[in-house]
């Protein structure tokens, strides 16, 4: 991942496609990465710290698309 | 201490013509070299007008492809006659009038050099420089790309391409790919009207692209093929008749995907040309440029150009 | 929290609020410049300048067509337009298609896309894709409309024409799976 001001650009080496995560999901993608360094992350930790953090509610179509998506894209392991 | 090589235009076209039947000759790009045969009558003459800077190089050490031109086959060698190009024996194209064998020669050359030379990421964009500072114009539609690069040029800057940003992944510099430019049609009258000092070969009517003409490279930015431009400015233009002058900032992240987007092989390269864009991304800034009036663009990129630090530059 | 944990949290949530719709992951189309077949700039510029869209003016001396947009693949579908002799491939932004989207058909030779109403349920083609215009700064939005460049004035034929290979390659004509770039 290439940080670009507040933005973020993703390359899979697996699929060879290139991502971008515009500041919003780049704030996500940090977190995620965070969250990550203290082991296996669980739905609901992560659940937890979207909403008390950043406000977001995971139970939301958007947020699990963008859940769907990271986990697609390997960035998301849960 | 050996003299320079004579320029092309030291030749006459038909001593031109006779090189090209011979052993053909070799031209360099400064990204690359490339070895040209041609059996066409007068291609001599409209070549000489395009690529009057460029050395005379009956011989060299090495040639990156080698590219023919010859006549139509069978009956269509004297009745609507052809032109056909071929690079390595292959010809990738249907055949064109044979008054249209320069245009044919340039795109075929533009496509070899997009097909073959993925040592480089490449861009598709206009490229130019004041000194060792490189601005790189997106090739969009609507760009106005090709006149923008023409009238620059004719205004001191240092033309790498107006086609190709060669950008060389090991140093993240940008390398010329130095070849006539393509005006079309209403584009040749303005730049011919901008500047007497323009040469322009002839123009070619009614081919695929409309009606074609070639701007030769000057002499500055033949003398400099071989020198990179560090990456300091990304624009993407948008010529818009009657606008006013506007310049918008672009997320960095919207430039890298424009420029990639914009790119020949950035899929072929994955994450060498991930990373080569990613760094002018991150370390250019950016900018849509609306404009209306060449000169009022050109000053405004001249002036961005000054203001913006080089990659690798220490603040 | 310390103070500089809650700062960063303060600016994150700044972020998230900025942003227009929920965050969103955005897949750059992949094997884009390799398609060797497009519609040519400048048929393109042509296309959108002769049907009078997007308020886009012949430029003196250069084509012109609205630019502030990206590629965005669309899975291709066969669908079966009202009124016409049969199915057909079409394309909908729609990301969950159902009969009820907004549908295009695409005319290969020339790239132009024309809105349909279709009868039935489309049926996904594996592996066949377009290309499209997308005004990005209006992508986070769940308005399937939005995604067609400009999102303030849709244009009526969103299929991207502009390849970096037309730009090389002395011969126009659309083909094979990727309709642009």
């Amino acid at each position: 991942m290439r940080r670009l001001g507040d933005a973020a650009v993703v390359f899979d080496a697996v699929t060879w496609q290139t991502h971008l995560l515009p500041p919003a999901a780049a704030v996500v993608a940090d977190l995620i990465d965070e969250l990550a360094q203290d082991g296996p992350l669980s739905s609901e930790r992560l659940s937890r710290a979207l909403r008390e953090e950043l406000d977001l509610d995971s139970d939301t179509p958007e947020i699990r698309e963008l859940l769907r998506m990271f986990s697609e894209i390997g960035m998301l392991d849960t | 201490m050996s003299a320079a090589p004579p320029c092309i235009l030291d030749l006459s076209s038909s001593q031109l013509d006779a090189s090209f039947a011979a052993d053909g000759l070799y031209v360099d790009y400064g990204a690359c070299v490339v070895r040209v045969r041609s059996h066409l009558p007068r291609f001599g003459e409209s070549f000489r007008r395009a690529y009057g800077a460029f050395d005379y190089l009956p011989t060299a050490d090495f040639a990156d492809f080698h590219v023919s031109l010859a006549p139509g086959r069978g009956i269509r060698r004297w009745l609507r006659p052809q032109s056909r190009f071929s690079i390595d024996a292959v010809e990738p194209f249907e055949p064109f009038p044979l008054a249209s064998a320069l245009p044919l020669f340039e795109w075929g050359v533009n496509w070899c050099f997009a097909q073959r030379f993925n040592q480089y990421v490449l861009l598709h964009a206009g490229t130019l420089a004041i000194g060792d500072r490189a601005v790189v114009m997106a090739a969009t539609p609507g760009s106005g790309k090709s006149t923008l690069s023409a009238a620059m040029m004719l205004r001191g800057f240092r033309l790498l391409s107006d086609e190709f940003g060669v950008l060389d992944p090991e140093t993240g510099n940008f390398l010329p790919m130095l070849k006539p430019v393509a005006l079309k049609n209403r584009s040749i009258e303005i730049i011919r009207e901008r500047s007497a000092a323009a040469s322009i070969g002839p123009t070619f009517v009614g081919t695929r692209k409309g009606d074609v003409a070639h701007l030769a490279p000057d002499a500055a930015s033949v003398a400099a093929a071989h020198r990179s431009a560090k990456p300091a400015l990304v624009i993407f233009p948008a010529y818009r008749q009657g606008a006013a002058l506007t310049l918008v900032p672009q997320p960095k992240e919207q430039a890298f995907a424009r420029l990639a987007f914009n790119s020949f092989n950035y899929a072929l390269l994955g994450s060498v040309a991930f990373n080569a864009v990613a760094d002018v991304a991150e370390r250019c800034p950016a900018y849509q440029l609306t404009y209306s009036k060449l000169d009022e663009a050109i000053a405004c990129l001249r002036e961005l150009l000054g203001e913006a630090t080089t990659v690798g530059d220490v603040r | 929290m310390s103070s500089s944990q809650s700062d960063r949290a303060r600016q994150r949530r700044r972020i998230i609020q900025a942003a227009v719709g929920a965050p969103v992951v955005f897949t750059l189309p992949s094997g884009a410049a390799l398609a060797a077949a497009s519609l040519t700039c400048d048929d393109k510029s042509n296309l959108i300048r002769n049907t009078g869209i997007g308020g886009t003016d012949t430029a003196l001396g250069v084509e012109a067509a609205p630019d502030g947009w990206v590629r965005y693949r669309l899975q291709v579908y066969e669908i079966n337009p009202s009124g016409s002799g049969g199915k057909t491939n079409g394309i909908t932004f729609d990301a969950n298609p159902s009969s009820s989207s907004i549908w295009y058909t695409v005319n290969l030779s020339t790239g132009a896309a024309t809105q349909v109403t279709v009868n039935g349920s489309p049926s996904l083609i594996s592996g066949l894709y377009y290309y499209a215009l997308v005004d990005y700064s209006a992508y986070p939005s769940s308005t399937a409309s939005a995604y067609v460049y400009p999102a303030h004035a849709p244009v009526g034929s969103p299929i991207a024409g502009g390849s970096c290979w037309t730009s090389l390659l002395p011969t126009s004509s659309i083909g094979g799976n990727n309709v642009i770039n």
